[in-house]
């Protein structure tokens, strides 16, 4: 089917109305006429168009003072889809998402993506139909799908799978928008979108999983860089002479405080292991020592508090670099052990962000912090379709 | 072409935005993937806003044989689902009370025994008048929780006032003014969220907590971690009970008699909001 095509230009103003009612959550067209400094007139057209694409609808009156009803906006969640794949070293997480950002479908299959991935773009067709079949969501209303995975290591680049490849591949079979983002930026824009964080924040969210990453969106678009690399918190080094980083680099706080380094610590200390089932998985024994560290167990908070207090120093680099006023702790790390991050961000910026007397910094926890990544795979379609302007692909 | 993958489907009624509030439901399903995934069965979450749409679901996906199994959650008394499940012939696995699933199997947490132990806690701390804040009454495990308290406050002689919240903050906020006519020296939530709405509800009627009012918290959380006081809660390992539920999916789809799966103890994390 015809799809709309991206305009080239900034977002126009049929997106900053979008983008207006969605992180207002309801408004009316006369607080819109003002927000956004469009005239009446243009509001009402731009209005009319949006609800009868099923965008927006009317969900109702607020009492007004001059006695005439206000009608309210908001967005319509279920008129349409956005689908998101996270790609992982053995499994692939499918996500749908409404309007809103809210999560109507998820499974994760098994998928092996390595050099023995075959014919990656035909399985990844396949799993898009099975997905969508099993939730009975009307490929009609799906606005495209949004493919996401780690950032290659340097020197690693052409180990993965062909992403640009893959993407172009992809398009051409499902007929519709197809995208390619890295994880940690993906999940920044899921909860700019899912948290209704207004475009005039400098938002930005930081993704513990087994490495450490994160995502900055300006004005309601995500940041890239030069190459879709922008992010890489994990690497910023805060010990120069520090342990040594596979990307060549030493002191990076990916060495200190992610899922990986907790787990290696905790297993190098013989009471913690003796004492707490730490074989299996880097995440499942990483749970075991999240579990403990907030029912009360010492030594677990501790290292858990070390690794937070370690992430600090790097986050309030970024913060400092950047002047951002929010922050959404999120990834899998988060899920247990979020709140003794949280604490120590927040003590950590209220006593060093070099804008602490200016503005707050606000320190929050992703409320699906093991989804972030798919989640906001899916959320970047929904972006790219209602409030269009901002989406450029990777590759 | 890929092989058909072998799934498991979990049907949640709620709006979708509510699911992103709620981590049990992450967790759980997170515990079930450890035991699912490397098996090769997959699970299905699809989230619909009704328990019609719920239903239709089972009815579509037995019909194109979309999954081996389901897993239902949120049972009533006399739920029709079960009835249902049994006719479509899908294996399923039930999260609640053995005595609601009619010979189904369940993976079971006590909710009863829980709801007496913080009550047990709460008395020991010397609190006489103790208000809980319930989930809704259509769900059995909200009665077993509060027949359970009901039951424990007459043994120790405590006089229990008992509200119903939704589980959403706005119902936590107006369920805290109505028991605060009674004066209790303690509330009982049955979610983290609501227990927020009633740390937020004292303050504004210029109690202190636990000064004037002890809060304890069913499920714990990183809310209830980062609230201010930090909250005192019954902590399960609902990973643990999502690998239990798991293993009962994968035993029901081996045409196993069906048994009842005892879910691991939970237990009562003391923190700032309690004497």
């Amino acid at each position: 089917m015809a799809r709309r095509e991206t305009p080239a230009a900034g977002p126009g103003s049929r997106a900053l109305v979008v983008d207006v009612i969605r992180s207002a959550r309801s408004i009316s067209r006369v607080e819109l006429a003002e927000v956004t400094g469009l005239t009446q007139p243009s509001i009402s057209n731009i209005v009319r168009v949006l609800i009868d694409d099923g965008v927006i609808h009317e969900t109702g009156s607020a009492d007004s003072t001059r006695g005439k009803p206000r009608i309210l906006l908001s967005i319509n969640p279920y008129s349409r889809f956005g689908m998101g794949f996270h790609l992982g070293a053995e499994t692939l997480t499918c996500v749908a998402v409404d309007l809103t950002g809210g999560v109507v479908g998820r499974e994760v299959v098994p998928l092996a993506t390595g050099e023995n991935g075959g014919d990656l773009a035909g399985r990844l067709v396949a799993r898009f139909a099975d997905f969508t079949d099993g939730l009975d969501l009307p490929v009609n209303r799906i606005e495209g799908l949004a493919i996401v995975a780690p950032t290659a290591r340097p020197g690693f680049e052409s180990a993965g799978p062909d992403l640009a490849a893959v993407r172009a591949e992809l398009a051409d079979r499902l007929r519709m928008p197809v995208l390619v983002e890295n994880d940690a930026a993906a999940a920044a824009l899921g909860e700019f979108w899912s948290r209704r964080v207004s475009r005039e924040q400098a938002f930005g969210s930081v993704y513990l999983s087994t490495g450490i990453g994160a995502g900055l969106v300006f004005s309601g678009a995500l940041f890239r860089g030069a190459s879709f690399d922008a992010g890489e918190l994990g690497h910023l080094s805060i010990r120069y002479d520090g342990r040594p980083c596979p990307c060549g680099n030493q002191g990076c706080v990916e060495r200190y405080a992610s899922m990986a380094a907790v787990v290696e610590d905790a297993r190098q200390d013989p009471e913690l292991a003796g004492r707490l089932t730490l074989d299996g998985s880097v995440s499942s024994a990483y749970d075991v020592i999240a579990r403990a560290a907030v029912s009360g167990d010492p030594q677990a908070f501790a290292l858990i508090d070390r690794a937070a207090t370690h992430l600090a120093v790097a986050v309030a680099s970024m913060v400092n670099l950047l002047d951002l006023g929010r922050l959404v702790l999120t990834g899998p790390a988060v899920a247990s052990a979020g709140s003794i991050y949280a604490r120590r961000l927040r003590s950590h910026l209220a006593r060093t962000a070099h804008a602490r007397n200016r503005h707050p910094i606000a320190v929050e926890l992703s409320a699906q912090p093991r989804d972030a990544a798919s989640i906001g795979a899916a959320a970047l379609m929904v972006q790219a379709a209602i409030a269009p302007g901002h989406t450029t692909s990777a590759h | 072409m890929a092989e058909a993958q072998r799934r498991v489907g979990l049907v949640l009624a709620r709006a979708s935005r509510v699911l992103g509030e709620e981590p049990f439901y992450h967790e759980f399903i997170e515990g079930l993937e450890r035991v699912l995934t490397p098996t090769g069965v997959s699970v299905l979450v699809k989230v619909v806003t009704d328990r019609e749409a719920e239903n239709e679901s089972y009815e579509r996906w037995a019909e194109h044989k979309r999954v081996s199994g389901v897993i239902l959650v949120d049972l009533s008394p006399d739920d029709d689902r079960v009835e249902l499940v049994k006719r479509l012939e899908l294996p399923a696995v039930v999260l609640g009370a053995p005595s609601t699933a009619f010979g189904l199997p369940t993976v079971w947490t006590d909710d009863t025994d829980y709801a007496r132990e913080a009550i047990r806690f709460l008395a020991d701390r010397g609190h006489r008048v103790v208000g809980q804040l319930s989930g809704p009454l259509s769900f059995v495990h909200t009665r077993l929780r509060r027949d359970g308290a009901q039951a424990e406050a007459e043994t120790l002689g405590v006089s229990l006032i008992q509200a119903e919240g939704d589980y959403s903050y706005e119902s936590g906020r107006a369920a805290t003014v109505e028991l605060l006519a009674g004066k209790p020296t303690a509330i009982v939530c049955d979610n983290d969220v609501m227990a927020l709405a009633v740390l937020d509800t004292l303050r504004e009627h210029d109690l202190a907590v636990p000064g004037d009012v002890s809060v304890v918290a069913w499920d714990d959380s990183g809310l209830c971690q980062l609230a201010v006081p930090a909250l005192s809660a019954i902590s399960h390992d609902v990973v643990r009970i999502g690998e239990i539920a798991a293993k009962a999916m994968l035993d029901a789809m081996a045409g196993e008699p069906p048994a009842v799966y005892q879910a691991p103890p939970a237990h009562i994390v003391a923190r700032d909001s309690t004497t």
